[in-house]
């Protein structure tokens, strides 16, 4: 009878073995079998450095660096204490910050967690020695993108910032992680697939410490290829200095080849800021800013170009017979159309001019009459042979197109009929007209090159390989209305009381046209564009003045400063 | 009487214990295979896991051929020695993983605690043999239960917790078979749950610890827990067939720690999976029904007890260290008889098993 029962119990044992056996090995395989893999498979991610950003001559702006990041695997520490202690005599952290740190490394103790980052090379070498006495301190290295030139062209160049989920559900199947730092904006945007390079990875078998047992597979990285930029970084650090603590954009562009040699806006940023992550109470300073700091002005402000477009009123009336370059009209200071009278911006009146005159003094009259008889239309199609109004292309995101008016657009927009006041407005380049310092520069480079408009563009090389694909196309206007324009141009600057005599120099022959535009508020936007040398011209220039006040008297001057710069640079001698 | 041959022995107890061994063997080389050299030599640990079972078959044929009944005689003698022996590690053993536990004869270390299991077996049958016609008494009763204690409390102050637990079933086995008073073994159980606070007080920290980790593995996942979990997820991997034999990859990259020893069937089920699992528990399965056998057809009462402390012995460990290893009971220590590496344990089960085979050829007709 005792014997049975002590059967039972045995057997009943038995039964609990098998019973649990079954739970363990049949019921809950699937979960176990994952964590099984889980335990011996690790891949380790190989960050390709994305590639270097150049300027004209080869120097580096844009680079990465090696950044050093102390960390530890928690489960191969033997003393946390003593750990802490030595990283925080050496780093110069509190021994709290660190301990709290790598007690968060208990919950994935085989994996290495940052206790500190970017510790620069002095503290790198000494976590290195310290690691000997320490084991689980590790120092591992990473990429970290360097500002060579802080703020200079930052508007231009773009940043960084970490892909967030839904941009990664999108882009996952491109090559990119999802703590990767992708281009925001700029060059660093428009270029982001060949400056990224894809990432490399290799899965390892890792035993118990989690150390690498065996190599299961590799891919190398591919680093990211470097791009090589149009512009000359001591130009560009000299219009960058002009427009400090101001508002505006300066841009200079080679007007036969759309190149640009300096693209510059204010306010700027840090791109720095960016992407560290110690930083962020500044990046939201920059995104709540109300001079919006990383709106890049030369390419995606648009504002009325005021008396800069008359030279493409000028030409229209040329090409279409209106005026021939004898005509002459007289400026009394204010013409009048129906019952409302339009003041030039002399009261005294011009006098008697013909058109080069006209041009010199920005007769505002002249151009009015010009304008009438022209018409809006022709007007219009003028403007767009001049690429106002739409987008230059050029190669980097987020440029406007502006508004180009015509009589069909307001009949869209408005359902009302153009008034014949609009077209005077018009012709002097305010009103419904908006376009970018950008197009500016192209519109003025027609005059420079004798006749083409030209597609601007930053990137010359990728990866060593040309890219610049330059683009010219002849407006078939004749080669005297440009020829007269240019005159008229070349007497702004030079002539005794032109409007852009501030913009005179001793060195080169410069020509341009200054131009104020007029704002809802009470100061003024100042413009100049201009070209220089006259003959065999290098430079396009253009500087907007945003609320600048005195209109493009002082947008001339700096537009003379940045192309004495230019020659001094050398950038102004004879072509190769 | 010297040397009375009434039997053969019984061959399917012996054919079943020489799988065990074989299984011994097997897992031995796979737990301990360091694939990480290239044709490395074979490791050490399984040649000596060899030569201990050698060792232990040759004390199993000599026991199975001798008279066990002569054998107590010195019944008293060895576990007085034995005792010798645990007294002396206490005061003199050499520390291992921080508890007194070997002692080294010669070349070898020998574990006294493991030979207890035996010789406290022997102590036990002499005793109820002697009190046979007064089993049902207070002062046998209490008398059985001095005898364990000494043994016991040297034990667990080594501390060797899971080895001084393993005594009570022992004990209170042997006291059910031959006929004690149940109404005291029901009172023992009743005062010991009442004093469970005391022993609490009692426990070392480590112990403690694995007992709370038993309860919730995760408060430590990779101290006291981790064994438990990287066991449990060795032995859930592998599923219906397992990963087969030398591939087991929780093993071989050593996630699971005392994989030889305490932690031997986490090897045998990632590796042979659910099926090499039951084979293995059928073959101990195989071993107690032959064992039952023998209590039942024990011709006296010392042949039963020696036979009921055996089965309970190795039945209880294999119980209590299979479900350890899949997490249903706290770590604490035993090893599967016969498998987990160990000459004393191999030896001592194997001597353990030579008594019973002696009893039932003894008792055969």
């Amino acid at each position: 009878m005792r014997i049975r029962v002590f059967t039972l119990i045995l057997a009943f044992c038995m039964i609990v073995l098998v019973g649990s056996l079954c739970r363990t090995q049949l019921f809950m395989y699937e979960r176990f079998r994952t964590m099984s893999e889980g335990n011996r498979l690790k891949v380790v991610p190989l960050m390709a450095p994305r590639g270097t950003i150049f300027d004209s001559s080869g120097r580096a702006l844009v680079k990465d660096v090696l950044s050093f990041n102390v960390s530890v695997i928690y489960s191969r520490i033997k003393d946390v204490e003593s750990l802490a202690e030595d990283v925080s005599r050496l780093l110069d952290t509190p021994r709290e910050e660190l301990l709290e740190k790598i007690k968060k490394g208990r919950g994935q103790a085989y994996r290495p967690v940052t206790i500190a980052s970017d510790v620069g090379v002095e503290n790198a070498i000494h976590v290195e020695e310290a690691s000997m006495d320490h084991p689980g301190l590790l120092l591992e290295v990473s990429a970290k993108r360097e500002y060579i030139y802080g703020t200079t062209a930052a508007n231009m160049l773009g940043y960084l910032g970490l892909l967030n989920r839904s941009e990664f559900n999108r882009l996952k199947h491109y090559g990119y992680r999802i703590n990767d730092l992708v281009g925001r904006s700029g060059i660093e945007k428009q270029y982001d697939d060949y400056l990224r390079g894809s990432h490399g990875g290799k899965q390892v078998e890792v035993d118990y410490r989690g150390q690498e047992a065996t190599i299961l597979g590799l891919k190398e990285p591919v680093p990211g290829k470097d791009v090589q930029l149009t512009i000359d970084i001591d130009l560009q650090k000299f219009c960058d200095g002009l427009l400090t603590d101001k508002r505006g954009a300066i841009v200079v562009m080679d007007p036969y080849t759309g190149a640009i040699l300096a693209m510059a806006s204010s306010p700027t940023y840090d791109p720095a800021i960016f992407i560290d992550s110690r930083r962020n109470e500044e990046v939201k300073q920059i995104l709540y800013d109300n001079e919006y700091p990383l709106l890049n002005r030369a390419i995606s402000g648009a504002y009325p170009p005021g008396s800069v477009f008359k030279v493409v009123v000028a030409s229209a009336a040329l090409e279409e017979g209106v005026v021939t370059p004898e005509t002459v009209f007289s400026c009394s200071g204010s013409l009048k159309l129906g019952r409302r009278t339009f003041h030039c911006w002399k009261k005294d009146g011009h006098g008697e001019q013909s058109l080069k005159e006209a041009i010199k003094n920005s007769c505002n009259v002249f151009f009015w009459r010009l304008g009438m008889l022209l018409g809006v239309d022709n007007i219009a199609k003028y403007a767009e042979k001049f690429g106002i109004g739409s987008r230059t292309g050029i190669d980097v995101p987020g440029e406007v197109s502006g508004n180009l008016p015509s009589s069909e657009w307001k009949k869209k927009r408005f359902k009302e009929k153009w008034y014949k006041g609009e077209t005077l407005n018009y012709a002097v380049g305010q009103g419904y007209l908006i376009t970018s310092p950008l197009q500016v520069a192209r519109m003025m480079s027609v005059f420079a090159n004798g006749g083409a408009l030209v597609t601007p563009y930053l990137v010359s090389e990728v990866g060593g390989v040309p890219v610049a694909d330059e683009e010219r196309v002849g407006l078939d206007i004749s080669p005297e209305t440009i020829e007269i324009v240019r005159e008229g141009l070349k007497k702004v600057v030079n002539d005794r009381r032109g409007t852009g005599m501030k913009a005179k120099l001793k060195d080169v022959v410069v020509a341009g046209k200054t131009g104020t535009a007029q704002t809802s508020k009470s100061k003024n936007h100042g413009w100049f564009a201009g070209f220089a040398p006259f003959e065999d011209t290098r430079i396009t220039v253009v500087i907007f003045d945003e609320y600048g006040g005195k209109g493009g008297y002082y947008a001339a001057g700096t537009g003379g400063k940045v192309i004495q710069k230019a020659y001094d640079l050398g950038l102004l001698g004879e072509r190769e | 009487m010297i040397f009375a041959r009434r039997g053969m022995l019984d061959k399917v107890m012996v054919s079943t214990v020489m799988l065990i061994a074989l299984c011994s063997i097997l897992f031995a080389y796979s737990a301990t295979l360091d694939r990480g050299d290239e044709g490395g030599d074979l490791s050490s640990l399984v040649m000596r896991q060899g030569i201990w079972i050698f060792v232990g078959f040759v004390f199993l044929f000599l026991i199975a051929n001798s008279n066990y009944l002569k054998v107590l005689n010195f019944a008293y003698l060895l576990y007085a020695l034995n005792l010798a022996a645990l007294l002396f590690l206490l005061f003199f053993g050499g520390e291992r993983y921080g508890a007194r536990r070997w002692i080294a004869v010669g070349p070898v270390s020998l574990q006294p605690s493991e030979f207890v299991k035996i010789t406290v077996i022997l102590a036990l049958a002499a005793f109820v043999g002697e009190r046979r016609e007064k089993m049902r008494s207070l002062k046998t009763y209490l008398g059985a239960i001095l005898i364990v204690m000494p043994a016991a409390a040297l034990i667990f102050l080594q501390p060797d917790l899971g080895t001084a637990l393993v005594l009570a079933p022992i004990l209170f086995s042997i006291l059910f078979i031959c006929g004690a008073k149940i109404r005291y073994m029901l009172l023992t159980a009743a005062g010991v749950v009442a004093s469970m606070p005391v022993f609490w007080g009692l426990l070392k920290d480590y112990q403690k610890s694995r007992l709370m980790v038993f309860i919730n593995p995760n408060i430590d996942p990779l101290g006291a827990g981790y064994t438990i979990i990287q066991s449990k997820i060795a032995i859930g991997s592998g599923g219906l067939f397992g990963k087969g034999w030398l591939n087991g990859t929780q093993s071989y990259l050593k996630f699971l720690p005392e994989r030889h020893t305490d932690f031997i069937f986490s090897v045998i089920g990632e590796e042979w999976g659910f099926l090499g699992a039951i084979f293995l528990i059928s073959l101990f399965a195989i071993l107690i029904a032959r064992g039952i056998r023998v209590i039942d057809a024990a011709d006296n009462i010392y042949g039963r007890a020696i036979a009921t402390g055996v089965i309970t012995l190795i039945a209880f460990q294999m119980f209590v260290n299979i479900s350890m290893t899949i997490g249903i009971m706290p770590v604490v220590g035993l090893p599967l008889p016969m498998i987990s590496y160990g000459g004393s344990n191999t030896i001592a089960t194997l001597i353990g098993i030579g008594f019973l085979l002696s009893i039932g050829r003894q008792a055969r007709r």
